[in-house]
């Protein structure tokens, strides 16, 4: 017999895990912290949140104890919320230093952890430059995913931690690189810092950046975050910069696992047989190509072309010109580009490129299965069968995340209608494919010079949701507002 | 030669009664219904379990010289040499279903000294004549160096009436016999190609595959169609494959056809029924040069055979199980039927032939085709070929030394340890094998 509160989630076991992740979140604003103490700015706003996601953590932790761990069905609940109120503790900074109220601080931290990079502060210029840091930091660590931050530093989450991280990873496919799930986070992590700190130096000693531009841009060009510390973002920066980071963009859109099988067992070829990264390549190739030919050439629109290009396919969001005002058919492409995003295991968001060509493989082989009924066509992904089971689930996360993108836009179009606001279908369009996306700047009133802010609040909340949502890829998000999932 | 038998079955019994003559056979089987079987030949029944060490003894195994495990059962095969060898037999061979094993034999020993493999034996016989119209047996010799085949000269062929020395035969070609009726010819410049004469050729595959098909007119094989999907018909489209072939599949089990496709790239699979007319018309699956049905079932292979025979497809081959048929699929309609059964026992009779590393017969054991190692003692060394004294009903069709292959002309020369690909009549058989 059932009664009225028996949930069929282990609700404590994974409060007693968000409440110990929260309380070892509270260590990363050491960081800003640290800066804010050094550059002699305002530094109690880092401590006070510090200090609450500590002590709440540890309450919740305690008051939640139990030592059953958790399930698959307890590790979207754990995922969803732990993202929730991470955003939420990161928000507190920015209140408690006066930059923004309390909704706007809300949706730049949730932009920042889910490396969308969609911001409402119209003078970044004039905010403190801790504060910058730590916006900057919020996309890095959101980049990797702070469940595989998690997985890999916290000794409690041995052995549930693969459930969390598939339920994190962006794109279908979590590969385990050892046999311990511990091992594959560090590896990834390592890779990740690693990479962050080659794009450091190169923009340091060939970009000319100073140390704090060049460590705030790397932290959000890795984890294709795209939030600058500059108003005019990537124009402030050389040709040489914007080449450098047009490689790192390009390197965080990249599988990681494939990354370390590469570089690390020196299996090159594999980079060059992987079905993905040459479809990848191939898109960024041609993006470039077409916006070069439509914006005119030159060699200067040949770089301008590359970093949009790249910029918003690997979902970053950072701008080197002012595609807003680029001719409506480049605009076009870089709409498309918003749904492509990076390879599966990169720290890109979107519908990921081997979905696409999954979604492309399906619908040759359906179109060829109407010809011939009775032929038996398995779909290949870099020489390997992929199941019939992973096929359908590819298409119906393709459907979804479609679908959720034309229900986001009509809701929004009607918000910002009713609020009075003049936003075309295009324009309220680009906001939902940019934030769903995790990519940032869309066009019109959010465009690549502009920001959210002067978006309704509701239109705010809407869009919060769809940067959550999309970076944990809908389904961990979705399932939490299905009855079955609360009951039996 | 002391010969142990395991396993009395159709293989095991062809087996015996093909070397009941010549050798002491002991037969184990655990069935004793089978055994029975067994009392019309002139060979030691024991009844047990051939894995078993007490039977084993039993049947003598210490003084064994050769050991055939040729049970249904694969694992007991393997287990049945390592046994025998433990005992002290001398060879042990062991018969397979699944080429998997053929692969982890390689790398260890597990006992077992040879290994026939039914599945790429067969496979392997039926690649060997796809595309050749009018071949009706072929196999390789020194390992694949040397092919041999028996070719019907049909009504419409090219060279009908021509002298052998004027129909342009390739260099390494050697038209080894011409049988016509019954008689059994060793053939000279003069003789003429005849309608429905059956030449042995004897060469290289490449100079074989090639005056094959001047012979029959037939093109090169583009499209080939397999009816079944099992062990035979994977490792046939894997073959195939590996000449660059896109083959056709078709498959009943679902989910076999689903493996199928998924382990065969370059195959095209179709999930259905091999006698479905319409699936055949509806892809156009008649269209093909070639035509395999190895199904399990004789009668299914015989209908679906005929079907696409009928359809049009210039050559078809089927697997036929029962021994009996094989003569009967030829005459209806079939142009090749292949017996595994045959295959895997010609195999393994091969090794009870001592310097003979390998032997074919023809024609129902009228004439042989045998690859000998030549010994140093032999009189023969040393000697031109047109002066040495072959006995009647001889030819040396190739010679492999080395690497190398030599189609022998009358001034070539044998050597010690070279290998000679012999044709010869059964008469014949017994003196060249002296001789050499």
């Amino acid at each position: 017999m059932m009664r009225r509160w028996d949930l069929a989630v282990d609700l404590r076991a994974a409060l007693h895990l968000v409440g110990s992740l929260i309380k070892w979140f509270s260590v990363t604003f050491v960081l800003p912290l640290s800066y804010a103490i050094f550059a002699h700015e305002a530094w109690w706003p880092y401590l006070v949140p510090g200090v609450l996601a500590l002590g709440g953590g540890w309450a919740v932790e305690r008051a939640a104890f139990t030592e059953r761990d958790i399930r698959p069905r307890e590790g979207f609940l754990v995922v969803s919320l732990a993202w929730a109120i991470v955003a939420f503790v990161g928000a507190m900074p920015f209140v408690l230093l006066g930059v923004l109220p309390p909704l706007d601080a809300y949706f730049e931290a949730m932009s920042g952890f889910t490396t969308t990079g969609a911001t409402v502060i119209a003078h970044v210029e004039g905010v403190p430059k801790a504060l910058l840091l730590w916006r900057a930091f919020t996309q890095w660590l959101g980049g990797m995913g702070i469940i595989v931050l998690a997985v890999a530093l916290l000794p409690k989450l041995g052995v549930g931690g693969s459930q969390l991280m598939d339920a994190e990873a962006p794109g279908p496919t979590l590969e385990r690189l050892t046999p311990r799930i511990r091992e594959t986070a560090r590896l990834l992590w390592g890779i990740y810092v690693g990479l962050t700190a080659c794009d450091v130096l190169m923009l340091v000693a060939i970009g000319k950046l100073s140390w704090f531009d060049a460590v705030a841009h790397a932290f959000t060009t890795l984890s294709t975050g795209g939030f600058s510390t500059r108003d005019a973002g990537f124009m402030t920066f050389s040709g040489a910069a914007q080449w450098i980071t047009v490689l790192f963009m390009a390197i965080g859109g990249l599988n990681f696992a494939l990354i370390y099988r590469v570089f690390a067992r020196r299996h090159w070829r594999a980079f060059l047989l992987d079905t993905e990264v040459r479809f990848y390549g191939a898109l960024l190739l041609g993006a470039t190509l077409a916006l070069w030919i439509i914006e005119g050439g030159g060699l200067e629109g040949l770089r301008h072309s590359a970093f949009q290009a790249v910029s918003i396919m690997t979902t970053t969001g950072y701008a080197s010109a002012d595609f807003e005002r680029w001719a409506p058919a480049a605009k076009i492409i870089l709409l498309v580009l918003m749904f492509l995003g990076g390879c599966a295991g990169s720290t890109a968001g979107s519908i990921k490129v081997i979905r696409t060509w999954l979604v492309f493989r399906f619908i040759v082989r359906e179109t060829r299965n109407v010809i011939h009924p009775q032929a038996v066509l398995p779909i290949r992904v870099s020489g390997r069968v992929v199941s019939e089971s992973i096929v359908r689930a590819v298409a119906i996360f393709a459907i979804v995340y479609v679908t959720t993108f034309a229900l986001g836009s009509v809701l929004l179009l009607w918000d910002v209608t009713c609020a009075g606001l003049n936003v075309d279908v295009i324009e309220a369009a680009s906001a939902v494919a940019a934030t769903l996306g995790n990519v940032g700047p869309g066009f019109g009133i959010v465009g690549p010079m502009s920001t959210y802010a002067e978006l309704p609040g509701t239109s705010k909340v809407l869009l919060i949701v769809l940067m959550w949502a999309g970076r944990l890829e809908i389904f961990p998000v979705l399932v939490l507002f299905v009855h079955s999932y609360w009951k039996g | 030669m002391r010969i142990i038998i395991v396993g009395a079955g159709e293989v095991g019994r062809s087996i015996a009664a093909a070397l009941q003559t010549d050798h002491d056979v002991v037969v184990i089987e655990k069935d004793p219904d089978r055994l029975q079987l067994l009392q019309e030949l002139d060979v030691l029944g024991v009844l047990g379990n051939g894995a078993s060490l007490k039977t084993l003894k039993d049947a003598g195994a210490e003084r064994a010289d050769l050991a055939i495990a040729s049970t249904d059962i694969d694992e007991v095969n393997i287990v049945a040499c390592a046994a025998a060898k433990q005992l002290g037999a001398k060879i042990t061979v062991a018969r397979v279903q699944d080429a998997e094993y053929l692969q982890t034999w390689k790398r260890g020993y597990l006992g077992v000294d040879e290994m026939v493999c039914r599945e790429l034996i067969t496979s392997q016989a039926i690649a060997d004549v796809i595309g050749l119209r009018g071949v009706r047996a072929s196999d390789e010799f020194a390992d694949g160096k040397i092919l041999m085949t028996e070719t019907v000269v049909e009504e419409n062929s090219p060279l009908l009436g021509l002298r052998l020395r004027d129909a342009a035969i390739p260099n390494d070609c050697n038209v080894a016999s011409i049988i016509r009726e019954n008689a059994v010819i060793i053939p000279r410049g003069e003789d003429q190609i005849l309608a429905h004469d059956r030449l042995v050729l004897i060469g290289t595959p490449q100079a074989v595959h090639e005056f094959n098909r001047r012979l029959s007119l037939s093109p090169a094989v583009k499209e080939v169609l397999i009816v079944g999907g099992g062990r035979i018909g994977f490792r046939l489209a894997q073959i195939l494959q590996t000449r660059g072939l896109k083959p056709k599949l078709i498959e009943l089990d679902e989910e076999r056809s689903r493996w199928l496709a998924e382990n065969l790239p370059n195959t095209l699979l179709f999930h259905g029924d091999g006698t479905d007319v319409e699936l055949l018309e509806r892809e156009g699956l008649f269209r093909c040069d070639v035509a395999v049905s190895v199904i399990g079932v004789d009668e299914r292979n015989l209908l679906c055979g005929l079907l696409l025979k009928r359809m049009g497809v210039p050559q078809v081959i089927v697997r036929v199980e029962d021994p009996n048929f094989i003569a009967i699929f030829e005459r209806v309609g079939i142009d090749i039927a292949i017996n595994p059964r045959r295959l895997i026992a010609e195999e393994i009779i091969s090794f009870t032939r001592g310097r003979i590393e390998k032997s074919l017969s023809l024609e129902q054991d009228r004439a042989e085709v045998l690859e000998i190692e030549v010994s140093p003692t032999s009189p023969l060394v040393g000697k031109k070929l047109a002066q040495a004294q072959l006995p009647p009903g001889v030819l040396i069709g190739a010679i492999v030394r080395g690497q190398h292959v030599i189609i022998p002309r009358g001034a070539d020369v044998l050597r010690p340890g070279d290998h000679a690909i012999v044709f010869s009549t059964k008469e014949a058989a017994h003196q060249i094998e002296k001789l050499l």
